[in-house]
């Protein structure tokens, strides 16, 4: 009798557990810093962009007004056939950096994260100086009577995007392809496959989960892109180009509609999102880790072969950088390349604009330890903790994905300009923004390498007697380490080059690289323009090479 | 004394009952093995006892102080996994030390007590390695001595052999044993393994469907099964139709003589068995005690210390003997007729179905 009661009163009186302070305090910063920002521009496209009244006139128009249908099309065409040359691109890389013994496996991969850090609208414009109509390839090849075909168009836009957001398949599937239990290949082969059929028959399959990831991103973010239709375009509209002109013009745009425009691009890609969810439920991918993939070394004729093609990708997809480094180191007037070598464009940014560097670093490595932290507790939440909050957040953590940097700006404006909570104008917003923006690259990152933990790790500590929360520190953290490097590192890169809305939420003292970068080619003040550029990448680039050699050797050891 | 009571545990998921009514006492120092097929409930209700699952209701005891309310972390059972979960983080000497890291024990005793239980379980030269340095089986004695280090009350194990081969699978089955006979640890055990189960356990608890069969010592599971799940499932057996009419009881069209069968009346559906070893091949001598048989050779296969005879009843029922080598029956043929006798007596009977009750 008394035991029972002592049981009743223990369960009653039972403090809330770690994890479920944790999944509150979660579920409250996403729903102040995500969920009411998209709300309030949510509501915004429900007022009639000329009378202000209550309605869906403005997607009425939308969905009738050929401007617009013609731009959605083009959008998702864009869209699906940039994803479509990223697979085709980064599943191959993918293969030969994890199965073949490849010479400089971390400069390819140093190299397929830098063309991550090339600001879209400036690798758009050195495909164009070597490409257009007056580029420095197209005159070349012309002396020989060979036409180019040309870069503009959705073709150019097509082959833009697919050069630049390959590395996030890349990376993903190498990541997926080096924890895939050898045991199943050589079962494959064992079945009689061939190399090919075994790659499509089983290892493919196996990896999807982390290629449809990354092709989700490719297709989200090719649609949002607004800098390389906008030069590349030549009259081929999409609708982030017709919503960036409606919400910055001056003389006839409507903000209004750019905002219901950006709320379609919304639901189009969480449309794709949800379908690929659909495809991953049927999938489940644990497995015990017994024996980890060999790098095969490779006869001389073939290693020629996929080291050729390994550099080639690599080459082909960094050329645009190599463009903006080269040129700036050219002496410029203005526009005017004067014709000499010089470092006139960097004497400039040290002399004009030091804050601008100094800032975008803060910004970015204040987000990223801010992600690092957070994404390392969400996704134990996602992953281990079967509720429905866990579910949800999961979904939640797709938002940032496919809100526009334009939205999300004027959400954050019209939601955090009250006092006291008034931040606009602040550093503190910028960092915010990136910071949620970002967010969901590191816990994709985190989630996929726990869900590769085996829970029965976790519940040894537990049953040794380690609390919830010294289990997380002491045990889950350690070995999501590879993951929360690579996770902070992605978001780290994407926050440093974040423009979409720190171009709506800058003021002279919180400029940042990429939006002095932005300013500067539309006064076509390219040599200054790459000068940054070359900042920002050389910078990035360092940093992405030390971190790829800390995480080769931790990963090693976790296994 | 009971070390560990387990009373009228239920467990649901959805519409899947795991555990239902689940009723056991341990005895303090025992080794105890619940046995049976995949989801049949052990590893739910191994599970449960750690606190990794939370019963519906049901209360869980260990040592008198009830635990089933208790954080999976607080409760001081230790446990051994069946994928080893050794942390890979960290090196042999610092698993096993975790648990008394926890414990806020004295650093200079830590080192005491991980020293003498790596003896135990024969890995003191490995006490630097790191997980992945070692084999299955040296990784499973990690498991076992970080579980047994902290002196937990109750040691729980799951399936700890299953990820080994047969022969380490035999040793290693000998010095958990072993061990655990020296130490007096009282032992939950997971098992699919029948025979595992029988050579290790002081009692062996069936469970099938969330429901214990039978909870008896191996020699009592093995002879006396309570049901034909119990049966079939805990060594080798043949089952086969029993007809029951007025003149007497007959197997595949054959009358025999089963006193035990005498009280049963006849329509009822009856099932009976004998056990592979009780049956001998073409006998010289037949008693009226003996049951006969008449068979077709299917398959003779030699194992060694045994043969296996496989045949089939003109019933189209099959039928296997297990005898000790001889000419004579590795001399058989398929299709050859022999004669299979049994004693009456070793014939048990049950009511048709999966878990049908005995009758005998």
């Amino acid at each position: 009798m008394t035991s029972l009661a002592a049981n009743a009163l223990s369960g009653k009186l039972r403090m809330p557990g770690f994890w479920t302070i944790v999944t509150i305090l979660a579920v409250l910063l996403l729903a102040v810093f995500l969920i009411l920002p998209i709300l309030n521009v949510f509501a915004i496209s429900f007022f009639d962009a000329k009378t202000g009244e209550l309605g869906i006139s403005n997607y009425i128009q939308v969905f009738t007004r050929r401007y617009y249908t013609s731009a959605l099309q083009n959008t998702l065409l864009i869209g699906f056939l940039g994803m479509l040359g990223a697979c085709l691109i980064g599943v191959p890389l993918a293969f030969c950096t994890s199965r073949y013994r490849i010479r400089g496996r971390a400069v390819i991969a140093t190299f397929a994260v830098l063309v991550l850090c090339a600001p879209p609208f400036i690798g758009a414009y050195a495909w164009i100086m070597l490409f257009g109509s007056n580029g420095a390839v197209t005159n070349f090849l012309e002396q020989f009577g060979i036409n180019v075909p040309t870069i503009y168009g959705i073709p150019g836009i097509v082959l833009v995007f697919s050069l630049k957001f390959f590395p996030y398949i890349y990376l993903m599937t190498e990541n997926a392809l080096n924890t895939i239990n050898k045991s199943f290949e050589d079962a494959a082969e064992n079945l009689g496959c061939t190399t090919f059929e075994r790659f499509m028959k089983v290892t493919l399959p196996l990896v999807f989960p982390a290629v449809s990831t990354g092709a989700i991103i490719c297709f989200v973010l090719s649609i949002a892109d607004f800098g390389t239709p906008a030069i590349l375009g030549h009259g081929v509209r999409t609708l982030s180009t017709i919503a960036y002109s409606q919400y910055t013009s001056e003389m006839a745009g409507t903000p209004t509609m750019a905002v219901t425009i950006s709320m379609v691009m919304i639901a189009i890609s969480m449309g794709a999102l949800l379908l690929q969810r659909r495809i991953l439920a049927k999938r489940r991918y644990a497995g015990a880790m017994t024996s980890r993939p060999v790098k095969k070394s490779m006869s001389p004729a073939k290693s020629v072969l996929v080291h050729g093609f390994c550099y080639l990708v690599v080459f082909i997809a960094m050329l645009p950088s190599f463009t903006v480094v080269y040129t700036s180191f050219l002496e410029t007037n203005g526009p005017v390349f004067t014709g000499g070598f010089g470092l006139d464009s960097y004497a400039r940014i040290l002399r004009d604009s030091p804050a601008a560097v100094a800032n975008s670093f803060l910004f970015a490595l204040a987000a990223v330890v801010l992600i690092a932290i957070v994404s390392g507790l969400l996704s134990f939440i996602v992953v281990r903790r079967d509720n429905f909050v866990a579910g949800s957040l999961d979904l939640l953590l797709m938002v940032p994905y496919l809100i526009p940097g334009i939205v999300m700006a004027i959400g954050y404006v019209a939601t955090f300009r009250h006092p006291p909570f008034d931040i606009t104008g602040t550093a503190l917003i910028i960092i915010l923004i990136v910071f949620i923006r970002r967010l969901p690259y590191g816990v994709r990152s985190t989630t996929s390498i726990l869900r590769q933990i085996k829970p029965s790790i976790e519940e040894a500590a537990i049953n040794l007697g380690a609390s919830p929360a010294k289990t997380f520190t002491s045990v889950t953290v350690p070995l999501m380490m590879p993951g929360l490097i690579i996770g902070s590192l992605m978001s780290f890169i994407t926050a440093i080059n974040e423009l979409s809305s720190t171009l709506i939420l800058y003021t002279s003292k919180t400029i940042t690289m990429p939006v002095l970068i932005y300013i500067q080619v539309i006064d076509g003040e390219f040599g200054t323009a790459a000068a940054l550029s070359t900042v920002l990448l050389v910078s990035t680039g360092l940093c992405v090479f030390a971190v790829f050699r800390l995480s080769e050797s931790k990963e090693s050891a976790f296994v | 004394m009971a070390a560990v009571e387990i009373s009228n545990i239920r467990k649901s998921y959805g519409d899947v009952l795991a555990l239902s009514g689940i009723n056991i006492s341990i005895p303090s120092g025992s080794f105890f093995t619940l046995l049976g097929p995949s989801g049949c409930g052990k590893t739910t209700l191994l599970r449960t006892i750690a606190g990794f699952h939370q019963q519906d209701s049901g209360g869980i005891s260990v040592e008198e102080q009830a635990i089933e309310h208790m954080p999976a972390h607080k409760r001081d059972v230790g446990m051994v996994f069946q994928d080893y979960a050794v942390f890979p983080h960290i090196s042999v000497y610092d698993n096993i030390a975790f648990g008394l890291k926890q414990r806020k024990v004295a650093k200079r005793a830590i080192a005491e007590r991980v020293a003498k239980i790596l003896e135990v379980v024969q890995l003191a030269p490995y006490a630097a390695r790191m997980p992945h340095e070692l084999s299955g089986g040296q990784q499973q004695r990690v498991g076992l001595a970080r579980a047994l280090v902290i002196n937990p009350k109750v040691l729980l194990m799951d399936e700890p052999l299953s990820n080994l081969d047969a022969k380490l699978r035999v040793d290693l089955r000998r010095e958990i044993r072993s061990i655990q006979q020296s130490m007096n640890m009282t032992t939950v055990y997971v098992t699919h393994d029948q025979e595992e189960a029988l050579a290790m356990s002081d009692i062996v608890c069936v469970m099938y469907g969330g429901i214990i069969q039978q909870a008896a010592a191996p020699l009592e599971v093995y002879n006396n099964p309570s049901n034909r799940f119990v049966a079939s499932f805990v060594g080798a057996n043949n089952f086969f139709g029993l007809t029951l009419s007025p003149s007497g009881a007959s197997i595949a069209g054959l009358a025999v003589n089963l006193p035990q069968a005498a009280k049963l009346s006849s329509g009822d559906t009856v099932v009976a068995a004998i056990r592979p070893e009780f049956i001998s091949i073409n006998p010289d001598g037949i008693t009226p005690e003996t049951v006969t048989l008449t068979a077709k050779v299917r398959q003779v296969s030699f194992t060694g210390r045994e043969l296996t005879v496989a045949a089939v009843l003109p019933s189209g029922e099959e039928i296997e003997a297990i005898t000790a080598p001889s000419a004579d029956v590795l001399a058989l043929r398929p299709d050859d007729q022999v004669t299979l006798a049994f004693p009456a007596d070793k014939v048990q009977l049950y009511a048709d179905g999966v878990t049908g009750a005995r009758l005998s």
